[in-house]
């Protein structure tokens, strides 16, 4: 945590020193994010609803999704980076440091300027969940967890799509491929995918387990209250392989150099 | 009980050649082959060798940063690359050609930052902070953002955050990498009071010069292997490389003159420009050819050339 304060103070710091940058960034995030939203939001009020799912519901899931990435992406810029400083052989400085290898890492940057994403998730969240429909009175204290298990699932995602760079070098396109497009995919019902997306989307990177399942249960879809567990099974599995990749990562590094 | 303990440390790279479309082939570089070597605590140690000799292995292995295949390597009462994290807290490392500040910063930000990783004491930074400015002549710089140093200023920059937490050992690689004399002069003498203070310093370079200033002793690697440890005086006085002697004699000197100096030295005489060259073996020597000439010749000018420490290594090298 101090290191985390550290580094982040660094990053503030940093970024301020080109304020209007900065300031244009926030806002050009926030309106290209937005974007998307509007496309989905085009298309449900068209159709009314995708199979079963009202854009109110699919509103929530799109905030759920997009929270825990947009906060990734301000904590985690370092991580989204990660093949510039294998690269680089910037990597070699973290290691002679005495902290955290995967915080210095993460931290890298900052991106401040990701705050746009966030911000636009927290909204669409707001104007959803203000007219959204439980079919479980308690389904509001448990939202709170679904928000935090998606920052958790898309840092765990990173990191073992970062790890990748240790094997592959440059990793752009894994990351890429790996954890926006999937990303993008937990945005809608798993409903409207073919059963292997499905299956890929549930346990290999499991963004399903955090939108799609809960909200089967918590929006009256499905009467499995099992449902319910799905985020912490996803992350609970997903944290240790994640993490055992990573070490075998930075034991491959310490062996072969780059 | 020496302070760095190098045991019989290996390091292999597998190195992959492309030798059609698809096919490759693997091949087995030895990087460290079997080395030792010992280093006390408080020497200057000078690390040599041509390009691809393994420095840079070695440098990687004792700051934690490489694990070797085989052998071990112990600093201290650590090993490097077992116990990475308390051990790089007692360390200092400056690589010549990545900097470790913060790009867009104010080296101050950098060396406050630091201070905080390292737990470096609010009292103990700011005396360090004060000497080290003192030292490396900080002050104009503390406050630019590292992106508009200049070379020289960045090195100066880069040692300090080097030492910010005030570490037992340091180690550098190739710190002098494309300075200019003057900035050159002032990281060495700041490295030489750094030494007298009583650290540690393990310095791998190209430049000979800086080395035979600085440094007590030296190490030099060859195609992944020790080829001399020593001190540097030593170096020079084991060379089999001759000592030259020239002496310029008055024009028109007939050769005949010179014929009792041939039972003596072997002499190379140039006519065109009565330029007399004799090559001998042992220092000793010059004294007593120097007042033989003297006496018998109008010397009008005379020189000793030494094989300077390139010519040595060089020679070394091949």
């Amino acid at each position: 945590m101090r290191l985390f304060k550290i580094l982040f103070i660094a990053s503030l710091k940093s970024q301020t020193q080109y304020a209007f940058d900065f300031v244009v960034n926030v806002i050009g995030n926030f309106l290209g994010v937005f974007a998307d939203f509007l496309i989905i939001a085009m298309i449900l009020i068209r159709f009314q609803n995708i199979q079963g799912w009202t854009l109110i519901e699919i509103a929530v899931i799109y905030s759920i999704i997009e929270f825990g990435f947009g906060v990734y992406r301000v904590i985690g810029d370092g991580l989204n980076n990660f093949e510039t400083l294998i690269l680089s052989g910037r990597f070699d400085t973290l290691l002679i440091r005495p902290a955290s290898v995967l915080g210095q890492a993460m931290l890298q940057t900052v991106d401040f300027k990701k705050i746009g994403l966030v911000l636009q998730a927290t909204l669409v969240g707001v104007w959803g969940l203000s007219q959204i429909e439980f079919a479980h009175s308690y389904a509001w204290a448990y939202l709170p967890t679904l928000y935090l298990a998606s920052i958790v699932m898309n840092l765990l995602i990173s990191i073992l799509l970062a790890s990748t760079a240790f094997w592959t070098g440059k990793n752009e396109d894994i990351v890429i491929l790996g954890h926006y497009a999937t990303r993008t995919a937990a945005q809608y019902p798993a409903t409207i995918y073919h059963k292997f997306f499905q299956s890929v989307m549930t346990f290999v990177i499991p963004f399903f387990t955090i939108t799609y399942y809960p909200l089967l249960f918590l929006t009256g879809k499905s009467q499995h209250s099992l449902y319910l567990l799905a985020p912490w099974l996803g992350i609970a599995i997903l944290a240790p392989i994640t993490m055992g990749v990573w070490k075998l990562g930075i034991k491959r590094y310490s062996s072969t150099g780059t | 009980m020496s302070y760095i303990t190098v045991k019989n440390l290996q390091k292999n790279y597998t190195i992959y050649e492309k030798t059609g479309r698809l096919k490759r082939n693997k091949r087995i570089v030895k990087a460290l082959n079997h080395i030792d070597f010992t280093v006390e605590e408080g020497a200057f140690l000078g690390y040599i060798g041509p390009n691809g000799a393994g420095k840079s292995t070695t440098i990687k292995v004792l700051t934690g940063i490489m694990t070797p295949d085989g052998g071990e390597a112990k600093v201290g009462d650590y090993v490097p690359y077992k116990d990475r994290k308390a051990y790089v807290q007692n360390i200092g490392v400056v690589f010549g050609q990545k900097t470790q500040m913060w790009w867009d910063l104010p080296v101050i930000d950098t060396y406050r930052l630091l201070g905080g990783i390292y737990k470096v004491p609010q009292k103990k930074f700011k005396h360090q902070l004060e000497s080290l400015c003192d030292r490396l002549d900080l002050d104009e710089i503390l406050h630019q953002p590292v992106r508009q140093l200049s070379l020289g200023q960045r090195m100066r920059a880069e040692l300090g955050a080097a030492m910010i937490h005030d570490p037992k050992i340091l180690f550098l690689d190739e710190p002098t990498i494309g300075l200019d004399i003057i900035s050159k002069q002032k990281v060495n003498h700041f490295l030489t009071e750094l030494n007298q203070g009583g650290k540690t310093i393990f310095l791998t370079t190209h430049d000979l010069k800086d080395i035979e200033s600085l440094c007590e002793e030296m190490l030099i690697l060859s195609h992944g292997e020790i080829i001399y440890k020593g001190a540097i005086a030593q170096l020079k006085s084991n060379t089999e490389l001759p000592i030259l002697v020239t002496a310029q004699l008055p024009l028109e000197q007939p050769l005949d003159a010179l014929h009792h100096l041939k039972e003596r030295y072997a002499f190379s005489f140039d006519q065109a420009r009565s330029q007399l060259e004799i090559q001998l073996t042992e220092k000793k020597q010059v004294a007593e050819l120097a007042r033989t000439l003297f006496q018998e010749y109008d010397i009008q000018d005379f020189r000793v050339d030494e094989p300077s420490i390139e010519e040595i290594i060089k020679k070394i090298y091949t």
